[in-house]
């Protein structure tokens, strides 16, 4: 990559791709790839399928790369294609129903969930590590994407395409599941 | 090897893969029509939908099961029993259907859902009020009963025959000491009808030639009236016994 590829963002890269310079879709797997294979790894909990989800995120970013609004976050688009994908792993393995109803979305939910600082997201991230595993699929997601991939509530909210205040449910409650394992261990 | 040149041969893999046309991208055309078709297919189903629902506000109407709360306990339990459930379940499946559609757009997934639900659920419903205000049923339905849409026809008179045998429709001929005659033009006889209870809003001031909707048990001696209103002629198409105008649905005697 260029000094000047460097300088560009993610949805000038798309265009070039988009106008037929297919070899500059290297610089979109590069940006995100470390990022996604963080996110699959702690979402999925199992390195060799991390591996081949994330190769399959970018063939299906590139295979539907025309139908991307260059007007859009490229970053929230790509978050949406792994969810999905990470989604139909966990579907096949079962661990996640294939006809499923999410009942925290139908109804509104009191987010109270404040904002944070530096610190405590910090200890919580410490708190998490290790932990993942216990938690039910809907709770590890929002965690991980919060915690790690430090996206905020609207793009969690646009990545799995809930209301932002169901985002603040979940974490609410993973969290609390988290405490309640780990206090139960000591 | 080391974490950079895994990264590398990651990225290399993909692009590969792009110059070899072993992936290749969708064109933009296939997006335009995926997006013209997901827009055709939603306004199919809230059509379907919309269609299902004014089906069965006309036909309760038609046939005047619509009438029969009306009548107390007794005809609430009977449009229960008569009530097109299996048309009802229809509607809550493309309302269902209709719901994970729209969850495509950011406008209804933002949201929770029962709000997008809701709302899908009173366009449904309004839209199919409206139609069932208009008289696009009775024409349809006539015109299929000529026999120009046999699907159709089928469909119509299914449901335009389902009227239980307790509800009739009269002429009176004649009122008197809380008993009414009235005439049956297919029976082409005289029953007796002593009423129970005459609707007090709909049932006033009843008097020779006034057609009327019969809630009753039909006996040799006469009709046990559990309730009575007005009606106009022609207003319940399906009805057996239609005084004034002879259902068309009905073979010729």
């Amino acid at each position: 990559m260029t000094g000047n590829d460097a300088e560009q963002t993610d949805e000038e890269i798309v265009k070039r791709v988009q106008m037929g310079e297919i070899d500059t879709f290297s610089f979109l797997v590069s940006r995100y790839e470390e990022r996604m294979m963080r996110y699959a790894r702690k979402f999925l909990l199992g390195y060799e399928e991390a591996q081949d989800s994330v190769q399959n995120v970018f063939i299906k970013a590139y295979r539907n790369i025309n139908g991307f609004d260059i007007k859009r976050k490229f970053s929230s688009w790509l978050y949406r294609i792994a969810h999905n994908e990470f989604i139909n792993v966990l579907k096949k393995k079962k661990e996640i129903p294939i006809l499923g109803l999410d009942i925290g979305a139908i109804f509104p939910a009191s987010d109270r969930y404040n904002a944070f600082k530096e610190v405590e997201r910090k200890e919580t991230k410490a708190m998490l590590e290790g932990h993942l595993n216990r938690l039910d699929p809907k709770y590890r997601e929002v965690l991980v994407l919060f915690y790690f991939e430090d996206l905020d509530y609207k793009e969690i909210s646009e990545v799995m395409h809930i209301p932002v205040s169901t985002v603040g449910v979940r974490l609410k409650r993973g969290k609390e599941i988290i405490k309640k394992v780990i206090k139960h261990e000591e | 090897m080391k974490n950079s040149e895994i990264k590398e041969n990651f990225s290399k893999n993909i692009v590969e893969k792009i110059r070899q046309r072993k992936i290749t991208a969708k064109p933009r055309v296939y997006f335009v029509l995926k997006k013209l078709l997901e827009a055709l297919t939603l306004v199919l189903f809230f059509t379907v939908a919309i269609f299902l629902v004014s089906f069965i506000l006309f036909i309760l109407r038609a046939t005047g099961v619509l009438f029969l709360p009306g009548f107390g306990l007794r005809g609430l339990l009977f449009f229960l029993a008569t009530f097109p459930w299996p048309l009802a379940f229809a509607v809550i499946f493309f309302l269902l259907v209709l719901e994970e559609y729209a969850k495509r757009y950011s406008l209804v997934w933002s949201k929770p859902i029962i709000y997008s639900f809701a709302a899908i659920t009173l366009i449904v419903l309004l839209f199919g009020f409206f139609v069932f205000k208009t008289p696009a049923h009775a024409q349809f339905s006539a015109y299929a009963l000529e026999k120009k849409l046999p699907l159709a026809a089928s469909f119509y008179s299914h449901y335009g025959e389902n009227v239980p045998p307790e509800l009739m429709l009269g002429k009176v001929v004649q009122e008197a000491d809380g008993s009414i005659e009235i005439e049956s033009k297919n029976d082409l006889e005289t029953i007796i009808v002593t009423p129970e209870k005459i609707n007090p809003i709909f049932g006033r001031g009843l008097k020779k030639g006034d057609f009327i909707m019969i809630f009753g048990e039909k006996k040799p001696e006469g009709i046990n009236a559990f309730g009575i209103r007005k009606a106009k002629g022609n207003e319940f198409p399906f009805l057996k016994n239609g005084a004034g105008q002879k259902p068309r649905w009905q073979k010729v005697k």
